[in-house]
């Protein structure tokens, strides 16, 4: 299929696409996202929505910011992941990618709180709202050179 | 801010329409139940915040800001 993105017309498997049953919050209708990678932005992630050309996230890999970032999961997030029963280790098959956000001549900040986790498995992901978490959802990046493993 | 005790099957009211009930009570987390009329809105503190921070997220970003950025988590 094709669809519109800020990297110009791309055409796009469907097995290539992420479902999100329940879309994200604030964005409750947006169902369906591809993951976007380009050698010039690398590390940082495109994550597109399929349905609205103008809509998309940028995101980065917790463990890019975070090398021992853990990820608490319930069984409802579990459940839209396709994973199996609770108490498994999440598997090499999620991805786990931190949202930025770029504020008009403030500082670029990571919402490591409420991550964006895809399943490649079963390619359906969630935004998880992490509770009773250490981690921030305005996570300062720091100048190169000086990212903290302090992570909150 | 008011701070009322309450026992599991208890509740309490807000307004005339909202009822909020002690559903269970374990070592680490208290159940709620919420009764209220659908045009209220019913959302976890933390999840409020989530919407907030994905429309900040959800602005055009320059090109320019994402290679500068890019460039620095990578450690150049």
């Amino acid at each position: 299929m094709a669809i519109a993105s800020e990297f110009g017309d791309l055409t796009v498997e469907p097995e290539d696409v992420y479902h999100f049953p329940e879309g994200l919050p604030a964005f409750e209708t947006e169902d369906a996202f591809v993951l976007l990678e380009r050698e010039p932005i690398r590390p940082i992630l495109c994550l597109q929505s399929v349905r609205t050309r103008r809509l998309k996230f940028y995101c980065v890999p917790v463990k890019v910011l975070c090398p021992d970032y853990v990820l608490a999961l319930e069984s409802s997030h579990r459940d839209i992941l396709g994973l199996a029963a609770a108490g498994s280790v999440p598997d090499e098959s999620l991805l786990c990618l931190a949202i930025l956000t770029f504020s008009q001549g403030g500082a670029t900040t990571a919402n490591l709180l409420s991550p964006v986790v895809l399943n490649r498995k079963t390619k359906r992901g969630c935004q998880v709202v992490q509770t009773d978490s250490p981690y921030s959802c305005v996570h300062a990046l720091q100048p190169a050179g000086q990212e903290s493993s302090q992570c909150w | 801010m008011l701070v009322i005790r309450r026992r599991t099957g208890e509740a309490l009211v807000l307004g005339d329409h909202i009822e909020v009930e002690v559903v269970e009570i374990t070592p680490t987390r208290v159940k709620l139940g919420v009764r209220a009329p659908r045009d209220v809105a019913v959302i976890r503190k933390e999840v409020l915040a989530s919407r907030r921070q994905n429309e900040l997220a959800a602005e055009p970003v320059g090109m320019e800001d994402l290679i500068l950025l890019a460039n620095r988590l990578r450690g150049g």
